[in-house]
């Protein structure tokens, strides 16, 4: 068997046989399955959760209370006694909150909502919006529209079109295109943020705990140092499919199977709106993400002396993972920043946030190529770099500044 | 097949560590390569391996470079262990031995045989990081010679071992000598590299002090370790003539004589009385020779 394959075979299958691999595969399935199952869970908190109840202090003398609608959250019950009476309910917590309705001078409908305690966030915004529709319903009342009349201001759907007018110009996405793929593209940049992170400790320790332990010499003693490297970049990369596979798997059949398939179609429909250009895009993306990672993990693995710098030597990678991360975060709202023009072509930071620009901006697909052609050239060089330095890197046991060590490691390697 | 060094140099910019070594280790012989810390031990090794290139000089195989010699026919135990710690014994040497290109059926009756050997068959299923520091070094032993290799780098091999283990480290490293290995070999402990070794290379600071036969470097000294055990007194033995120094031993007398010649009128002193119990004339051990040419540092 050539060795390549043997030293493949073990890094994977070593590793694939943990019990962390179980482990976090576990969590991260129970995660999938949380979120397939949400609808259930959070069930079960909220059926025994009482309904906040508010008591409506009508003195608008039209009966503005019979606008206000109940649901699961919050009943509204008219007030049976003064408005002082009522305060004192709430103070004893007999009621939740008190909402005293009264006329502005100019016939606007004025609430104010007293409570014992401040209002979440959630319940604070559903109010809100209760005050808001029960508000228009009163003033459609006011000016005495038609039942028709009514209606059509209160279901105005603006009718709006776009369109290019330019001759050669794309006709660009429609805006539920650009939202779905902002969503897929926020997954895709968690998805890489988080294997990457992981499996660049992963890659990092393992040639850490090899050099620390002597056994790279024995191994290189035996075979060249490339063929080392790239059998562990490929071996963890070849467990990061797997998780990934597993994870991709079992999330299409809980999607399949909870909730009556309706996960199925919601998937279904995503997808359906996602351009094959931008699928394809993403995988490579992600795809060449973690060759990148996993390569620069390999090396900075090489350069530290004992397993436990590891996480010291990886900190400065896991900080430009997380500043891509974060830029991406911001491209949910604004895909379109500059800051987002920029980072989508740095290597580093292009496969979190590229793919969101491709799916979720008119811009050229071009850009998505050379941006992807700067990452593939970006990993080129490295290895080429680590060619040069690896055998070194593996040698040097002396402390010091990393550069210091590549600077030995290239003395080395000579 | 023999292994040849020729004016091997290793320089790191400023920092000279291997300086013009030469020595040759035949077919079938434990070549010993003994210094101090830092003296250029693993440095040596490293390039006879190919894992470092030398500044200058030539590594030869059988009269051809050693990179033509394949790797597969290497056997090498580094200083520090280099085990699996998560990996069971069996497992551990049939990976160990596939990557010196052995096939899985050879690999099984070898493991089954040097288990046996070393006393390990009840440990063959568990995990490295559970045996005892000398139960791993016989692993990592059998890691490096699995395969039979025709050139085997041994770097202080018996560290952690009891003398019974050692025992039957050194019986295996004589039976691959027999068997023609080339064998180099490098220990702190020199009452093993004076059993085991014909020819030595004493390096301080990169430089060979000595390269030979170890009694090569005796006869440099001669006889001049003295033992005697009887009615003396030690003031009354560092008056003898040629006396050096005297070392009270439990219930003998050490004395450093300046030459082998003033051997024979301190027995006739010593004797004038009659019968004493003891006199015992050697050479130096390998370890009092190795300090003597570590502090005066000349070739």
């Amino acid at each position: 068997m050539p060795k390549f394959l043997l030293l493949f075979e073990q890094s994977y299958m070593s590793k694939l046989k943990a019990k962390s691999f179980y482990i976090t595969t576990f969590i991260m399935l129970l995660g999938v399955t949380a979120f397939f199952m949400w609808p259930t869970i959070s069930g079960w908190f909220s059926s025994n959760e009482k309904p906040m109840t508010i008591t409506v202090s009508d003195q608008t003398e039209n009966s503005a209370i019979a606008y206000f609608r109940d649901n699961k959250k919050i009943t509204f019950k008219p007030a049976e006694r003064s408005v002082k009476q009522e305060e004192h309910q709430v103070l004893t917590g007999k009621i939740d909150a008190l909402l005293l309705l009264s006329l502005k001078s100019d016939g606007r409908l004025d609430a104010e909502l007293r409570t014992k305690k401040p209002l979440e966030l959630n319940t604070q915004q559903m109010l809100e919006e209760q005050v808001r529709a029960a508000s228009q319903l009163f003033t459609i009342q006011q000016l005495k529209l038609t039942a028709d009349q009514a209606q059509r201001v209160m279901n105005q759907n603006v009718l709006f079109n776009q369109k290019v007018i330019a001759p050669d110009a794309d006709t660009g996405k429609s805006s539920q295109q650009k939202t779905t793929a902002t969503f897929v593209s926020y997954a895709v940049a968690l998805i890489i943020y988080l294997f990457v992170l992981s499996y660049l400790s992963i890659i990092s320790s393992e040639i850490a705990a090899e050099k620390d332990s002597r056994i790279m010499e024995i191994i290189i003693s035996s075979t060249s140092p490339i063929v080392h490297l790239l059998s562990r970049v490929c071996g963890v990369l070849a467990l990061a499919m797997t998780q990934f596979i597993v994870l991709i798997g079992s999330a299409l059949i809980m999607a399949r199977s909870f909730q009556s398939g309706k996960y199925w179609y919601l998937l279904s429909d995503l997808f359906s709106s996602l351009t094959a250009g931008y699928i394809v895009f993403a995988v490579l993306f992600f795809f060449f993400a973690c060759i990148l990672y996993t390569l620069m993990g390999a090396v900075l693995g090489s350069l530290v002396n004992k397993v436990q710098d590891v996480g010291q030597a990886v900190m400065p990678v896991t900080m430009v993972l997380m500043i891509g991360f974060f830029i991406a975060i911001s491209g949910m709202s604004n895909p379109d920043t500059l800051l987002i023009k920029i980072f989508s072509f740095v290597p580093f930071t292009a496969s979190m946030i590229m793919p969101m620009r491709i799916g979720a901006t008119d811009m050229s697909l071009w850009q998505g190529f050379f941006s992807l052609l700067i990452l593939i050239a970006t990993i080129f060089v490295l290895f080429m770099l680590s060619l040069r330095f690896y055998r070194g890197s593996v040698l040097t046991y002396t402390n010091g500044s990393f550069i210091k060590k590549i600077k030995q490691a290239i003395q080395l390697s000579k | 097949m023999t292994l040849t060094i020729e004016h091997l140099t290793k320089r790191f910019q400023d920092f000279l560590a291997v300086d013009d070594l030469n020595f040759v280790a035949e077919q079938g012989e434990i070549f010993g390569l003994i210094g101090q810390n830092g003296a250029g031990k693993t440095t040596t090794f490293r390039m006879i391996l190919n894992l470092l290139a030398p500044s200058s000089g030539i590594i030869k195989w059988a009269d051809a470079s050693v990179h033509t010699l394949d790797r597969d026919m290497i056997g090498y135990l580094p200083e520090e262990r280099g085990l699996y710690p998560k990996m069971p014994v069996e497992e551990q040497l049939m990976f160990f031995g596939r990557l010196r290109g052995c096939s899985k059926a050879v690999l099984k009756a070898q493991i089954d045989d040097w288990l046996e050997r070393f006393r390990l068959s009840d440990k063959r299923r568990a995990l490295t990081e559970t045996l005892s520091k000398g139960n791993q070094q016989k692993v990592q032993l059998i890691t490096s010679l699995i395969h039979k290799p025709h050139l085997l780098i041994l770097d202080e091999p018996f560290s952690g071992l009891d003398p019974v283990n050692a025992g039957l480290l050194k019986d295996a490293i004589v039976s691959l000598k027999n068997q023609g290995t080339v064998i180099i070999f490098s220990s702190h402990r020199m009452d093993h590299v004076e059993e085991l070794c014909d020819h030595i290379c004493l390096l301080k600071n990169g430089k060979s002090l000595f390269t030979g036969a170890i009694v090569d470097l005796k006869k440099q000294y001669g006889k001049i370790n003295l033992t005697v055990r009887g009615p003396f007194a030690e003031t009354e033995l560092l008056k003898l003539p040629g006396v050096i120094s005297v070392l009270k031993d439990k219930d003998m007398y050490r004395l450093l004589l300046s030459a082998e010649d003033d051997a024979r009128p301190i027995f006739q002193t010593l004797t004038k009385d009659g019968f004493i119990e003891r006199f015992s004339l050697d050479y130096l051990s390998l370890e009092e020779l190795f300090k003597r040419k570590v502090a005066s540092g000349h070739a």
